[in-house]
């Protein structure tokens, strides 16, 4: 048996050849590559660790969720990510090349939300769209007008005289018109009322449907996230990092009335003890005690403590 | 892509850039309106002139801070809003090298400056040509072009220190940028200075390393390293001469004289914080009151107030009016080497019948090819300037002229003119008095090599002033024939030393200093030597 595995600028093929006796067979087959790699990861800032050698690979059509409380370090890794961040330790690829010394190609690739929705306050939102679209070849502005109008604003509205909702979906207008093939979204849902959030994860769901698209998402709002994202990192302080497909996840990690029982303590992922109520959180299966229904949030909140 | 960022930064700064117009306009406006009433008012208006070339009063100088405050300006308006939220993390992303993004950003900002100090540099060159002549209108431009300069310094200086991520970093290099700016305002500016266009070259790169920075890079380029250091270097060390420059204590150890009574040097040695202390070097110190006591000719006011004038020294009497009138100094410190900027001097014209030395309304004008004479009124003074042409030809004077010394004011009892070398190094004397123009072919030791010459018309008609020559020999020239008397003074150095000539009822004392090494020598009213000594 032979392989070559041959390299190309975002596209990874083993090429597999296999001599049969009499017969010549060539197999192709497509892989679904790493889009972003993460290995051996470390970074502290001063004595606090925030990761301490993580490897995660996301691969391509992938919808990753980054999750964690405020100040755990998702957008830190998100910095790192885009090298504005240099790690204390191990490297990031992204689309293979290394994430701080990223090459244009690679940029056009990728559309960034910056956390907070940063943007040229001082543009109108046609200036804004005016801005962007030459730096994109496939930059669709149908896609960023569609998500504007749908607030019926004037295009000649200025970006500083906007509601920090109306901001939002301009800045998403235009990382989703890049119709790039990884979008980074570095907490999309701060400053965002529920109608907001509601109205981005819907578009995206709908702007991602039959596309590879590669998406890395991070919030500390679970309940939008449900259906939308298929794995997860869970960021927890010290560094360790949970990860994880999202269905495995909701299945596996479970709640229990744990009243006043004692259980071994291998059992126990948490205990939550809340005027008098004890609730186990766990991996395992606890016959001996009553499971309690809880939503995605209510585990995640399980998983890393409310506190 | 590059129309976007155009389209972007004038988004962002276009309310700056015309605040700083009406600014500008206001500015210019009142600038001409003080040039106006300063002409109006003085009389002669030559006297402009004069303070222009002279005493290096350019009325345009304080708008060099307009200059500074645009690119100031734009670069706080063009970069504070990109650091702002962090927002030049989305330059940073936008897929084009950052190189050529910063550049970008940087050019339009250089852009705009360049054409604001386009506006202010017309209006400044239109207003200066209404009152100037064009040797002082050319001197204008370039000194803009300089301000121009500037302000791209005070640009890139201070988007280099807006953009940098570490703060520390960031403080350095505003440091630096302020260290740049002191070291570069001046009033003179010179082909030297063309050094700063690399060093601004150089700045574009110190603005990139810190554009770097934002993505946790620096610019390892070994050739911009080396030239960073070299530059911090040089402009560190020229920021301290500066500094010791404007604040330089003046300090003289040592105050010699040459006692007429002891017939030796005495000396008065200052240690400083007003402490004292006086002698004969090698013999005995004294109080202050013997020290006076042996210099006669300089406290020669206080014998007068206590009647003991006047004063049998030896076998002479030297009573009050001989001293006072045989008093006389000149001085010289390499400073007066410095050539003026402009070469424009005003052309005294004594009228014997009517009264003291006015003011003239006309200049001489020297440049490469001749001499030129201007008036307010007219600009070039046709009919002067053809009756010197024509005294210039007759002597066959050689153009360019190297230098060129006298006495530019009225604040004087008679007037010598103008000593100038001409191209094959031979001296002439022009002056003009009764409207009538003169140039005399001076003659002086052969071989010599003239660096310096001071005239000074003086009450007391004996002497001319001095020069130095390149072998550092110093001549007292004489007030009658103009003959240069050679004065043996061993070790002066005319490049690093201050000296005083300093003459007496009875003698000539020279003393001179690099003020490590105090140098005391005394002649004889004949300029024989008599005695000399060093103080160290």
């Amino acid at each position: 048996m032979l392989c070559i595995i041959s390299t190309q600028k975002h596209l990874k093929i083993v090429v597999v050849t296999a001599v049969v006796k009499n017969a010549q067979v060539l197999k192709l087959k497509k892989m679904p590559k790493n889009i972003i790699e993460i290995k051996n990861l470390s970074h502290s800032y001063g004595q606090k660790v925030i990761y301490q050698n993580l490897n995660l690979s996301i691969k391509e059509g992938a919808v990753y969720g980054i999750l964690g409380k405020n100040g755990v370090g998702k957008s830190t890794l998100i910095n790192i990510l885009m090298g504005y961040l240099k790690p204390k330790g191990g490297e990031c690829l992204i689309f293979g090349e290394p994430s701080h010394n990223l090459s244009t190609e690679v940029k056009k690739d990728i559309a960034l939300l910056h956390e907070g929705f940063v943007a040229y306050d001082y543009m109108s939102i046609k200036d804004y769209e005016a801005f962007y679209a030459p730096f994109y070849k496939n930059w669709d502005r149908s896609v960023f007008y569609d998500l504007v109008d749908l607030m019926k604003l004037s295009h000649d509205q200025k970006l500083s005289t906007l509601s920090f909702g109306q901001k939002s979906q301009v800045v998403l207008g235009t990382i989703f018109a890049q119709n790039a093939k990884l979008l980074i979204l570095d907490d999309y849902s701060m400053g965002l009322d529920a109608g907001y959030r509601r109205l981005f994860i819907d578009y995206l769901k709908d702007y991602i449907k039959g596309t590879n698209k590669t998406i890395l998402i991070t919030s500390h709002v679970m309940g939008d996230l449900v259906g939308l994202i298929d794995d997860i990192a869970i960021v927890q302080r010290g560094g360790e990092v949970y990860q994880d497909s999202m269905d495995n996840f909701i299945d596996n990690f479970r709640c229990y009335n744990l009243g006043d029982q004692e259980i071994c303590e291998t059992k126990v992922h948490r205990i939550e003890e809340y005027k008098g109520d004890r609730k186990l959180y766990t991996f395992e299966h606890v016959d001996e005690l009553e499971e309690l229904q809880t939503d995605f949030e209510d585990k995640f909140l399980g998983f890393v403590g409310k506190y | 892509m590059i129309n976007s960022i155009i389209k972007k930064e004038w988004l962002k700064i276009r309310f700056i850039i015309l605040t700083l117009f009406v600014i500008s306009i206001g500015i210019l406006a009142k600038f001409w309106y003080n040039l106006d009433f300063s002409f109006s008012t003085v009389e002669p208006e030559s006297i402009m002139w004069y303070r222009f070339s002279a005493l290096e009063q350019k009325p345009y100088e304080y708008l060099s801070y307009l200059y500074f405050i645009i690119g100031l300006a734009i670069a706080i308006f063009q970069f504070v809003p990109e650091r702002v939220r962090n927002r030049i993390k989305i330059m940073t992303h936008l897929p084009i090298s950052l190189s050529k993004s910063l550049f970008l950003h940087l050019f339009i900002g250089i852009f705009y400056i360049f054409i604001l100090s386009l506006i202010i540099t017309i209006a400044i060159g239109s207003i200066v040509s209404v009152y100037y002549p064009a040797e002082i209108i050319s001197i204008a431009m370039k000194d803009i072009s300089f301000y121009f300069l500037g302000s791209i310094i005070v640009y890139l200086g201070v988007s280099a220190a807006i953009i940098e991520k570490n703060p520390v970093v960031s403080a350095v290099k505003l440091v630096i940028a302020v260290l740049f700016i002191f070291v570069f305002h001046k009033t003179i500016f010179t082909s030297l200075d063309l050094i700063w266009v690399l060093i601004s070259i150089l700045m574009l790169f110190v603005a990139l390393d810190s554009f770097y920075s934002i993505k946790e890079q620096r610019l390892e380029n070994l050739a911009f390293r080396f030239f960073a250091f070299i530059s911090i270097v040089v402009v560190s060390y020229f920021s301290y001469n500066l500094y010791l420059d404007k604040y330089k204590h003046e300090f003289n150890k040592y105050y010699i004289f040459y006692s007429p009574i002891a017939k030796a040097f005495v000396y008065q040695k200052n240690y400083g914080d007003h402490q004292f202390e006086y002698g004969i070097k090698g013999v005995t110190v004294f109080d202050r009151k013997t020290y006076e006591s042996y210099l006669p000719f300089v406290y020669w006011r206080n014998l007068d107030i206590q009647g003991k004038l006047p004063i049998q020294i030896a076998d002479e009497s030297f009573d009050k009016k001989t001293i006072k009138n045989s008093r006389l100094s000149f001085s010289y410190n390499p400073n007066l080497l410095k050539k003026q900027e402009v070469q424009l001097y005003p052309f005294i014209n004594p009228m014997s019948k009517i009264g003291m030395i006015r003011f003239p309304e006309e200049v001489i004008a020297l440049n490469k090819n001749g001499i030129n004479i201007y008036n307010f009124d007219d600009g070039l003074d046709e009919e002067l300037t053809k009756e010197l042409k024509s005294l210039l030809d007759s002597n066959k004077v050689s153009f360019p002229i190297k230098n060129i010394w006298g006495k530019s004011t009225n604040m004087k009892p008679f007037d010598l003119g103008y000593f100038f070398l001409d191209a094959d190094d031979k001296l002439f004397r022009v002056n003009r008095a009764d409207n009538k123009i003169s140039l005399e072919n001076i003659k002086y030791p052969k071989g010599i090599k003239i660096k310096f010459m001071k005239i000074s018309e003086n009450k007391k008609r004996e002497l001319a002033g001095f020069a130095i020559d390149s072998n550092n020999s110093f001549y007292i020239i004489d007030y009658k024939t103009f003959e240069f008397k050679k004065l043996e003074l061993k070790n002066f150095d005319y490049k690093n030393m201050k000296l005083l000539f300093i003459s007496n009822a009875k003698y000539y004392l020279v003393r001179y200093t690099d003020e490590d090494k105090y140098y005391g020598v005394v002649f004889d009213k004949n300029f024989k030597k008599l005695d000399e000594d060093i103080f160290e």
